[in-house]
């Protein structure tokens, strides 16, 4: 940094580029290039991990090399690849053609409001891919050219593909203010489809699915491993209720079949809302099973291509069948009630060798699962507690005061809206929303979904997150909010590190994770702790 | 600085702020700019709701006479902000000296030269406030590393590390053994 001189003071001491990640300021967007550094990119895939998905061009690469060693005709490779897709997805060459760019969505998405990157704006996010459609798809684009909004498919082009379509996180959010109703998320999907082409993908994406592909969980945790870790825990639940569970594995014949993301038997805070499951099911005395082949609920085969997803959602219906089961239930995951809502049945089904879901213990019949054959634990568990068929104490949570965060892909993919918020009424003894702008469809991602929960975009998500981190530091304020309560493992594992930074007094609980803790179980002994041993009120001491 | 040239500096408080907000604001392209220049929902806006509400708070602590602390919460706010966004350190705290020329311009030249004492007298309080800003932008700093630590201790990242967390969990159990 240069001394000024003194006719320069007024100006600013600091000279620095604008804010637009990474790039040089005061150009027209389609002229102002990216520049890739440090800490605004995830770090490439691993050129084994690409040979193990049998993806084109694996190669050692960095997105801050100049040459990306892309295949030779590359540009074909693209072009083809989006006229398949054009042809394929209706819905692309639909939101590819109607945005009259009103603008409506330009200030709706966390990207955006976080990093105030203008290429954020979902309009424009799409725009990077609408422009080269244009370009070589539409007759005003073939023979005007910029003048039409084109432009020709370059290596400049290509990196910011990967810029902004890794800025992101699918959300939805856009797509709630849209008047026309464009999917800005499919977009994405498909600009990420796109790159992997011709090899240019995240690793933090595809070495889980990698895992999940082998083992059967982003972890790529063994059958032992995972059956050994859920013991732990049920050594913890010992340790606080007194019970003694066993859970129950690959059991053939069991009614239901219950799969949830591997993090929540492996990593905190995960664990403790596992926990809250066990209890649940044996209060209730479900008939069910886990498995440890379909060991996983999230699905990254969303965040790479459609054939990806669709192979690793398959093994759902794959283990349901083998153990017979009657209906799947969920566990709390964000994305894969995503693809189980909207991909699902049109993929891997129709599941006509299960049945349509109904409660063992309440006899209702889930209608809204008729054809996926798939029940959310919070709808299941909300119709318990209508039934009154769980015996709960909230005072037992009544360290926590509770914020609800409504994670996307559950409250906009599925309209999972009411069936939370009615069982925090039941489960706790008092909980405060957050400003109506920021929750129910309008609700702020946590900034580091579909696959970005990765730690070299640190300061990225810090920001990508904030509008979220915002509206929960309101209600840190005005309400004493001390909780953070959601149903998304990808949430409970980035929303920790968001709050640590702007609200550190806040901590991330599962919403099971609570009704594990209100639970009043049949012989057991008195609590002390919760579910993470920190003492109940009354029993500090 | 006395009570005059602090009444001069209230009077003029509206028009002082909105050239600061600029001076961070305007850092922002022309249509991310209008955005956060103009929304006042501050759910809607976060960032121009942080910097609107930190440089006030910094504004009234600087324009009074008396010892009050810098650190003030939504000023926290905005150093946590500025101490994620891509910008080098120098950049991140710059925009509490630039406060000096708004004020010249605003104030102008004849009062400058009236009340040279107490202009001498603010210069010194917004040169400590950045020191003190400067000491708010490293807390972030450092509370990041341990947010940034924290993630890396809690083993997310296992899911990546390409080994096999079966083979690794045999290992530390007869480590235990």
């Amino acid at each position: 940094m240069a001394i000024p001189k003194a006719e320069e003071l007024g100006v600013n001491v600091a000279r620095e580029p604008s804010l637009m990640t990474g790039a040089i300021p005061k150009k027209e967007w389609m002229d102002n290039p990216v520049e890739f550094k440090e800490g605004n990119f995830c770090y490439p895939a691993k050129q084994s991990i690409v040979e193990y998905h049998k993806f084109p061009n694996p190669r050692e690469w960095s997105p801050t090399d100049d040459d990306w060693k892309l295949p030779d005709g590359w540009e074909d490779i693209i072009l083809n690849g989006l006229k398949e897709r054009l042809d394929k997805f209706r819905s692309l060459k639909v939101f590819m053609d109607i945005c009259v760019r009103c603008g409506a969505c330009a200030d709706k998405c966390h990207f955006f409001l976080g990093t105030g990157d203008p290429k954020n704006m979902p309009v424009l996010r799409a725009e990077l891919l609408r422009s080269v459609y244009r370009n070589d798809f539409t007759t005003a684009g073939k023979l005007l050219g910029k003048l039409a909004g084109g432009r020709p498919m370059t290596v400049a082009v290509l990196k910011e593909w990967f810029m902004y379509s890794y800025q992101c996180t699918e959300c939805r959010r856009c797509s709630v203010f849209c008047p026309y109703g464009i999917d800005t998320a499919e977009v994405t999907i498909i600009l990420r489809e796109l790159l992997h082409l011709v090899g240019v993908g995240t690793n933090w994406i595809l070495e889980p699915a990698a895992n999940s592909n082998r083992t059967g969980n982003h972890m790529g945790l063994q059958p032992h491993t995972l059956k050994d870790n859920a013991g732990y825990l049920m050594d913890d639940i010992e340790d606080i209720t007194g019970i003694r569970i066993n859970p129950s594995w690959n059991r053939k014949g069991a009614e239901v079949l219950f799969i949830t993301p591997s993090a929540d038997v492996f990593a905190e805070p995960g664990i403790y809302t596992f926990m809250g499951y066990m209890l649940l099911f044996e209060h209730i005395g479900l008939d069910y099973t886990l498995s440890t082949y379909a060991s996983e609920g999230g699905n990254f085969g969303l965040f790479t291509n459609n054939e990806l997803m669709k192979k690793l959602n398959a093994k759902m219906y794959a283990e349901a069948k083998r153990l017979g089961v009657k209906w799947i239930l969920g566990g709390e995951c964000g994305h894969m009630w995503r693809v189980l809502h909207q991909y699902m049945d049109t993929m891997n089904g129709p599941a006509d060798f299960l049945e349509v879901p109904k409660s063992p213990i309440t006899n209702t019949v889930f209608e809204n699962a008729a054809s996926t054959k798939m029940v959310h634990i919070s709808e299941f568990t909300a119709d318990l507690i209508k039934n009154n068929k769980l015996k709960l104490d909230p005072m037992r949570n009544a360290h926590r005061t509770p914020t609800w965060h409504d994670s996307c892909n559950p409250a906009r993919a599925m309209g999972l809206l009411d069936e939370p918020r009615y069982i925090l009424d039941h489960v706790v003894p008092k909980w405060y929303e957050m400003p109506e702008n920021t929750i129910r469809e309008k609700t702020f991602c946590c900034g580091s979904g579909t696959g970005l929960n990765t730690g070299e975009i640190m300061e990225l998500r810090m920001r990508s997150g904030l509008p979220r981190a915002n509206a929960v530091k309101h209600v840190e304020e005005k309400f004493g909010v001390n909780t953070l309560s959601c149903v998304c493992a990808i949430d409970r594992a980035t929303l920790t590190a968001l709050v640590d930074y702007w609200t550190p007094n806040v901590s991330v609980t599962g919403l099971s994770e609570l009704v594990g803790n209100a639970l009043i179980m049949d012989g057991e002994k008195e609590r002390e702790t919760d579910l993470r041993f920190a003492p109940l009120e009354g029993m500090e001491g | 600085m006395g009570n005059e040239f602090e009444n001069l500096l209230n009077e003029k408080k509206k028009e002082i702020l909105s050239a600061w907000e600029d001076t961070i604001l305007g850092k922002f392209e022309k249509d991310a700019f209008i955005i956060f220049k103009q929304q006042k929902d501050q759910f809607a806006n976060p960032i121009g709701h942080k910097v609107r509400t930190g440089l006030e708070e910094l504004f009234n602590v600087l324009s009074e006479s008396s010892n009050r602390e810098v650190r003030t919460p939504n000023l926290e706010e905005l150093i946590k902000l500025r101490a994620v966004q891509d910008i080098s350190a120098s950049n991140a705290v710059s925009f509490v000296f630039q406060l000096k020329d708004i004020v010249r311009k605003e104030l102008q030249i004849k009062d400058m030269t009236n009340y040279y004492k107490d202009w001498l007298a603010f210069e010194a309080r917004i040169d400590a406030a950045a020191l003190a800003v400067f000491d708010m932008y490293m807390a972030s700093r450092e509370q990041l590393h341990k947010v940034r630590y924290t993630e890396l201790q809690a083993g997310r990242d296992i899911i990546t590390k390409g080994g096999c967390p079966s083979a690794l969990m045999r290992q530390e159990q007869n480590k235990k053994a």
